[in-house]
């Protein structure tokens, strides 16, 4: 090899001391995140204690634990917490499927994209909440209008970044595969695919969080069931530390479906996450 | 293969980028255009190699006319192009699918080898840096031993050295397997240093002003006497074929 390039040989000793420093930073860094809440939420335990305020509008966080605690006992949680991921799950499925869908057709096809793209921008400007009306009457008060709503809500995220990845798609590279003489469907699952893959990634992400959004929007509109439900019910019965429970719920469930969606794409996209400064 | 150009013509957005443009490049010699930018001679690679099709005339490989990509003909891009998903060793073996799994192992493994990328096989398209990058896209283009190959300033974008390097590697696979090797570049050291014959185009149509031979025997040394006149007369009529234009557009 030249001269040029020896200095790769010895470039792991430095890019292993950087990694070194992010296994520590692994840790340091959600410590220092959490430092602010759990500090504010001893804070506010202590002033109650102190008998500083009676924590009944905001309460302390023993008591929304002694309440996560009795609902989780009940079962109450459970299977309210079931019946919310259920609607979410059928949400964000039918959501996805279609914005996938739609969003391919208009990407690959001028004609598709000239005739459905302005009446779905038209539509994206709708407040999705003012769709609930007319779905309630459509599909009346029960599970349909309800995983409708959230559907709605995933649907254009993912269309959107369907659409915009697979026009950003980098022409030189497609150019490539006409060289191998790659057929059409050859030329989407080996190229189009995989280039497209990052930003549907974060399409559906972008999608999930909606979903949760929206599937509480759905559940303040008369339901009997759903974590969006107690929250309703929290609030009507004046139990602020059954909403406050019922919030930290909906965080995890969040963070919890987004962190198993990333975890789920991440060896298909194993090839961003390499760095370039090996070899400089 | 004898690559041939008859009469060809292209035009691009209402403008004549080519106009009635021959040549032809005998089987197993390398040549260089060399031209201004915007002179036409990436376009006229294009049709050579099948990914566009002239307005007029005919261009064919051994006789058979090029009316698109073809496995003999190997193209190789100012930049690397390669897919980010995919290793090196991926990378290479693109073209490869339907053969089994050892036999295509060998054929990339001898493309490295030959670029002197083999250590980095295993490595992404972002941890190369550009010199390795662009080994890597002339051994995806070599894989498969192209009877012809074409290649699009390969190396303009390279510092000095790298680029020298790749110049090497170029002949040494020349010396290989004899393709017929068209390249396009700026560089007039390079064009005379690499090829058995210099095209030099003008622009606005696109036409071949001249064709200079490289009357040198290889292995060649960089910047002896022999190859620095043949630069000067390459230089010179580049130097013409450019200054033509402004003059003739002021009539």
């Amino acid at each position: 090899m030249t001269a040029l390039e020896l200095p790769s040989a010895h470039a792991a000793e430095p890019d292993v001391r950087r990694r070194g420093s992010t296994v520590a930073g692994r840790w340091a860094r959600p410590l220092l995140g959490l430092a602010l809440p759990v500090g504010l939420a001893l804070l506010w335990e202590a002033a109650v204690r102190a008998g500083l305020s009676d924590g009944r509008l905001v309460a302390p966080p023993s008591r929304i634990a002694a309440t996560l605690v009795e609902l989780a006992r009940s079962g109450d949680l459970a299977s309210h917490l079931a019946a919310t991921a259920w609607r979410v799950a059928a949400g964000f499925g039918l959501g996805v499927l279609s914005g996938t869908a739609l969003g391919a057709l208009a990407g690959a096809s001028t004609v598709v994209r000239r005739v459905v793209d302005p009446t779905l921008q038209g539509l994206r400007a709708v407040p999705s909440i003012a769709w609930v009306p007319l779905f309630i009457l459509w599909l009346g008060i029960f599970e349909p209008s309800k995983i409708a709503l959230i559907a709605v809500g995933v649907f254009f995220p993912v269309y959107l970044g369907v659409l915009g990845a697979i026009a950003s798609v980098d022409r030189k590279i497609v150019e490539v595969g006409r060289i191998f003489r790659l057929s059409r469907l050859a030329l989407v699952r080996r190229i189009l695919l995989p280039a497209i893959l990052p930003s549907y990634v974060v399409a559906l992400r972008a999608g999930l969080g909606l979903g949760w959004m929206f599937v509480v929007a759905a559940e303040f509109m008369g339901a009997s069931e759903g974590l969006g439900y107690l929250l309703v019910d929290g609030q009507q019965l004046g139990k602020p530390d059954q909403i406050v429970a019922i919030i930290l719920i909906f965080a995890l469930c969040g963070k919890l479906t987004d962190t198993v969606l990333v975890a789920a794409t991440t060896p298909a996209l194993r090839w961003q996450d390499v760095t370039g400064a090996e070899d400089r | 293969m004898t690559l041939s150009v008859r009469n060809v013509s292209k035009v691009l957005g209402g403008a004549s980028v080519l106009s009635r443009l021959s040549l032809d490049v005998e089987p197993g010699r390398i040549l260089a255009i060399v031209g201004g930018s915007g002179c036409g001679k990436s376009t006229l690679l294009r049709l050579m190699s099948g990914l566009d099709l002239p307005s007029a005339g005919d261009i064919a490989l051994d006789g058979s006319a090029v009316v698109g990509p073809r496995a003999e003909i190997g193209l190789v891009f100012q930049e690397p192009r390669l897919f980010p998903w995919l290793t090196v060793r991926q990378n290479v073996g693109f073209g490869l699918d339907g053969r089994d799994a050892r036999e295509r192992g060998a054929l990339v493994d001898q493309a490295l080898e030959r670029v002197g990328l083999g250590e980095r096989a295993e490595a992404w398209p972002r941890q190369l840096s550009g010199g390795q990058a662009q080994r890597a896209a002339l051994a995806r283009a070599i894989v498969l031993r192209p009877k012809a190959l074409l290649l699009d300033e390969p190396f303009s974008a390279l510092d000095a050295i790298t680029r020298a390097d790749l110049q090497d590697h170029l002949l040494e696979l020349w010396q290989a397997f004899r393709p017929t090797i068209v390249l396009v570049t700026h560089d007039v050291e390079e064009a005379v240093y690499l090829a058995d014959e210099v095209a030099v185009m003008a622009a606005r149509p696109g036409r071949i002003a001249e064709t200079i031979e490289v009357d040198a025997p290889r292995p060649r040394e960089r910047r002896t006497e022999r190859l620095d006149a043949v630069s000067r007369r390459v230089a010179r009529a580049l130097d013409a074929a450019i200054q033509k234009r402004p003059a003739r557009e002021a009539v």
